[in-house]
């Protein structure tokens, strides 16, 4: 699925959702990408892996609709796990609005899974 | 036939009736006449009156009577005869009427039946003479026998004689009968018509032909008056008197026949134009008129079409003399066609004018706008000391300009001439005309002749015929002027006055009109900014020339901008402007263009090609090649054309060129030869916009002079250089283009990645801040301007809009806080026009840099 520059897909992982993400996500087609991630991940389902290892980009307003995602399924006690590869652009700028607090960060899907168990 | 034959049993009744009257009148004689007293008297009347009554009887019932009761009957008178001798005893003298019914038989009857008759007769006689026993026996025996034997014999011969040449006669009539047939037939065939008439011009006869050309019946034409049958009734009388003059002529022994063309109404409407010819006969001294009458129609109209030939070729004769004039002055006229300028109009005007009629000298003098007559042009002889400028009341040019009308002067004193020194040349008569053009005097055009000659009134219509030819060259060219002055000027209108500065692009385009004497044409090439630093390139030409041309270039070019700021790509644009096209079908135009999206941002070179030539693509290194893909029809010729565009990469370093035909096309060369000289001097040399536009038109068009009009747009893909400036609409793709641009400029500057992350990531908050301010006018965009100046990005984003009320202030505070956190200094300026943002970042030192 394409949204303005951004795709998106998502695959089951036993109790889990992987959700991916590739492109550029900005105040154009954030809001609409973090509702699809939302939306792939049922409510029965015990947690989510987002994986950016593909996003290129992110602007405040992702950073912000990120952060109300990681709250959102919090309260349906959903963890979300994100994956982005160390030194990325992403990470970078993940780390300076320290979104570390509000999800656990992986530096590869592998270990993210790993962590799942 | 025989004789008896031909008398019907009614006629033989009646003379039967006769011979009982006369029977009847001898025994009346008897009685009266002196006689001999022997005569009985009393028996004699009562057989007159026996035989009267019979004769009345067979005269009242003469149709009812039988042959056999007419045998009978003779049979009869026989008796009655012989009785009449018995009583009047004079047997010699009475034998004398047995002659009466023998003559009857033999007239009457067939020769046997007529001796059956004679019998009887010498019977009756033998017993009359017996009775009256008054002579010796051998004269009664020679009575008996010879009396009837004679008069039978005498008569019946006289009879055979008789019969013999009537049967002659019947068969003379039927074979001349039989031969009116035949000629009957040979008439009726014949082609003319034959009519006979009486001496009274009633008709007798007609043949078939004559019944067809008359259009009548023979039934109704017989015993008609001839004229009747179809002379118009005014040509009746005279009809009439011809035909009377010819019988009076005949009579008197002179012309016996006449010739008419006779004009003939049918019954049905139709017309008969004939020839008859009129003869008189004599027929049992009677005279008639024969008439044979020929349709000469067919003649008529062959002598007419000859008639016709021959006038044609008189007019012809006339009409080649003539032309030659007017081919003079049609050359008059043409000099407009070959000349686009009145300087080199002038001379051949006067060449061709003095060539008219014939004479020495010509001036041609215009009407200038301040009312002064200026001389165009003249012949040495007329120029001797004339001045260029004349006033519009000197002279003959002034005299014709002050009437209208044209001047004429012989032998002309000083005092007429503006120019006296003409006298000097000999000329001896002069002539001028008004150039009347649109019922307004445009100049005045004068000829001179030398003596001896006079110029006479033929001179004049001529020269006014030269003059309104002269007027409408010159119009004619006056109006070229206009309107090629008019087209260029539109035409160089329709070409961008500036080409778009975006990053990462550097265009030149050149446009060259055909040289002076032709048209302008429909070339055209323009270059747009679109969103993202991304170019759009068209290169057009639209088929035919001048003002029409250069206003469908005008109407295409508004299209592609309307279509391209709705963000459509080369295809789309296309197709949208083909319909555009077709909408228009009064204009009658085609179009060939190639139209060119550029990304300099990834490279990417999206084109379509609508029967234009190809573009040729340049790699870094100078390698050329055409870019032959996405090529469809042109403009304007299909309803679905399908245009499909293809991308190709464009390596930094390389560039495109893009053109028209008239670059690459000289007359009576293959265009593939004009193709290989375009690559091959596009790649020999720097890969500079503008020099590659150079040295394209220098190569293409050695003389710089073109037959054709040649438009030129190329396109270089080129470092990004210190300072990066687009302006940004307000729409998705743009601040993703924004940062693709950044990142491969400052890549350019070999910013370090933390760096690179810090400024893009700032400029993105900034630019979707003002975006945000820039309120609800979608037209509206963001100025955007980076600058690398030691070692140091300065960053200006620039909206017209305010600080929004509607967004939480947090939100603005998170991009505000990101944009303070990534970058060394932040300045915000608000003011009632919109708001700028400076940003400042000093780029990291690199090992070894």
């Amino acid at each position: 699925m394409n949204i303005d520059g951004a795709t998106l897909t998502s695959t089951q992982h036993g109790d889990h959702v992987i959700v991916s993400v590739t492109g550029e996500l900005d105040v154009f087609n954030a809001g609409r990408v973090v509702e699809l991630v939302e939306a792939a991940v049922p409510t029965h389902a015990h947690g989510a892996v987002l994986d950016l290892s593909g996003v290129g980009f992110l602007d405040s307003t992702a950073i912000r609709k990120l952060f109300a995602l990681t709250s959102r399924l919090g309260e349906r006690r959903q963890l979300v796990r994100v994956v982005t590869p160390g030194g990325s652009i992403v990470l970078r700028t993940l780390e300076l609005v320290e979104f570390g607090r509000a999800a656990p960060m992986h530096g590869t899907l592998e270990e993210a899974l790993a962590q799942i168990g | 036939m025989r004789a008896h034959a031909m008398f019907d049993t009614r006629t033989k009744a009646r003379s039967l009736a006769f011979l009982y009257g006369a029977a009847a009148l001898i025994c009346v004689l008897t009685v009266l006449l002196p006689n001999v007293a022997s005569v009985e008297e009393r028996s004699v009347l009562v057989l007159a009156a026996l035989s009267l009554a019979l004769a009345l009887v067979f005269l009242r019932f003469a149709a009812q009577v039988s042959d056999g009761l007419v045998h009978l009957a003779l049979a009869g008178v026989t008796v009655i005869l012989s009785l009449v001798i018995h009583y009047t005893h004079n047997a010699t003298l009475y034998a004398l009427i047995y002659t009466w019914p023998a003559l009857y038989a033999f007239y009457f009857f067939s020769t046997p039946a007529a001796i059956g008759h004679l019998a009887i007769i010498g019977a009756a006689y033998a017993i009359v003479l017996r009775i009256d026993d008054t002579m010796d026996a051998t004269i009664r025996l020679v009575l008996v026998l010879g009396t009837p034997l004679v008069v039978g014999l005498l008569i019946s011969r006289l009879l055979g004689v008789m019969r013999a040449t009537l049967e002659r006669s019947a068969r003379q009539e039927q074979a001349l009968r039989s031969s009116e047939r035949r000629t009957r037939l040979i008439v009726d065939s014949a082609r003319d018509g034959f009519i006979s008439a009486d001496a009274q011009g009633r008709v007798l006869d007609i043949n078939a032909a004559a019944e067809r050309l008359l259009g009548r019946s023979r039934a109704d034409v017989l015993g008609r008056p001839f004229q009747e049958l179809g002379i118009p009734p005014a040509a009746q009388a005279k009809f009439i008197q011809r035909r009377r003059d010819l019988l009076k002529a005949a009579r008197e022994g002179g012309t016996r026949h006449l010739e008419l063309r006779v004009t003939i109404e049918r019954p049905d409407g139709t017309q008969l134009r004939g020839e008859t010819m009129i003869w008189v006969v004599e027929r049992d001294g009677e005279p008639m008129f024969n008439a044979r009458l020929t349709d000469i129609g067919d003649r008529l109209a062959q002598e007419q079409r000859r008639e016709r030939l021959v006038r044609a070729e008189a007019a012809r004769a006339e009409a080649e003399r003539a032309a030659l004039t007017i081919g003079r002055l049609q050359a008059v006229a043409d000099t407009a066609l070959t000349q686009r300028n009145l300087d080199q109009l002038g001379p051949q005007i006067l060449a061709r004018t003095r060539d008219v009629l014939d004479a020495e000298a010509a001036a041609l003098l215009l009407l200038q706008d301040d009312g002064s007559l200026s001389l165009i042009s003249s012949d040495p002889v007329l120029a001797a000391s004339r001045p260029v400028v004349v006033a519009a009341d000197a002279g003959i040019a002034g005299r014709v300009l002050a009437t209208r009308r044209p001047v004429l002067l012989n032998d002309p004193s000083a005092s007429d001439l503006a120019d006296p020194s003409i006298l000097d040349a000999g000329i001896s008569s002069m002539l001028g005309v008004p150039l009347i053009a649109h019922d307004q005097v445009i100049g005045v055009i004068e000829v001179g002749v030398r003596a001896p000659r006079r110029l006479g009134p033929e001179d004049v219509d001529l020269l006014r015929l030269t003059a309104d030819r002269v007027a409408l060259a010159i119009e004619h060219v006056r109006a070229y002027g206009r309107e090629h002055h008019i087209a260029e000027t539109l035409q160089r209108s329709l070409l961008p006055q500036t080409l778009p500065a975006l990053p990462g692009v550097a265009l030149a385009g050149r446009y060259l009109p055909a040289a002076s004497e032709a048209e302008v044409g429909g070339d055209w090439y323009d270059a747009i900014g679109l969103t993202g630093g991304r170019v759009l390139l068209v290169m057009g030409d639209v088929s035919g020339k001048g003002l029409a041309a250069a206003s469908t270039v005008g109407a295409l070019r508004s299209a592609i901008r309307a279509y391209a700021l709705e963000g459509h790509g080369p295809a789309q644009i296309a197709e949208r402007l083909n319909t555009f096209v077709l909408a228009e079908p009064a204009r009658e135009h085609m179009a060939t263009l190639v139209l060119v999206v550029f990304d300099p941002v990834d490279a990417e070179f999206s084109y379509v090609n609508a029967g234009h030539p190809p573009p040729l693509m340049l790699s870094a290194e100078g390698r050329p090649q055409f870019l032959a893909g996405a090529r469809s029809v042109p403009l304007g010729v299909l309803p679905f054309p399908n245009y499909v565009q293809e991308t190709v990469t464009l390596e930094a370093g390389g560039a495109v060129v893009l053109y028209t035909d008239g670059l690459v096309e000289r007359r009576a060369e293959n265009i593939d030869l004009g193709l290989g000289r375009l690559s091959a001097t596009a790649a020999d040399g720097p890969l500079d916009a503008e020099a590659l536009c150079d040295r394209l038109l220098l190569a293409a068009l050695p003389s710089g002079a073109t037959s054709d009009d040649v438009a030129l747009l190329t396109l270089c893909h080129v470092p990004l250089g210190s300072r990066l400036a687009l302006d940004l609409p307000s729409e998705p793709s743009a601040l993703r283009s924004l940062r693709a641009l950044l990142r491969r400029w400052l890549a350019q500057a070999e910013a370090s990645n933390g760096d690179m992350h810090a400024i893009v990531m700032a400029c993105s908050e900034a630019c979707t801040n003002a975006i945000e301010h820039a309120g609800a006018a979608p037209d509206e965009t963001i100025a955007f301007e980076a600058i690398l100046r030691d070692g140091e990005v300065d960053v200006v984003v620039r909206d017209r809009g305010r600080w929004r009320e509607g967004r939480p202030p947090s939100d603005q505070g998170r991009g505000l806080e990101l944009i303070d956190a990534l970058m060394d200094d932040v300045q915000l300026e608000s003011a009632s026009d919109g708001t700028t943002l400076r940003l400042r970042r000093r780029l990291t030192e690199r090992v070894g840099a």
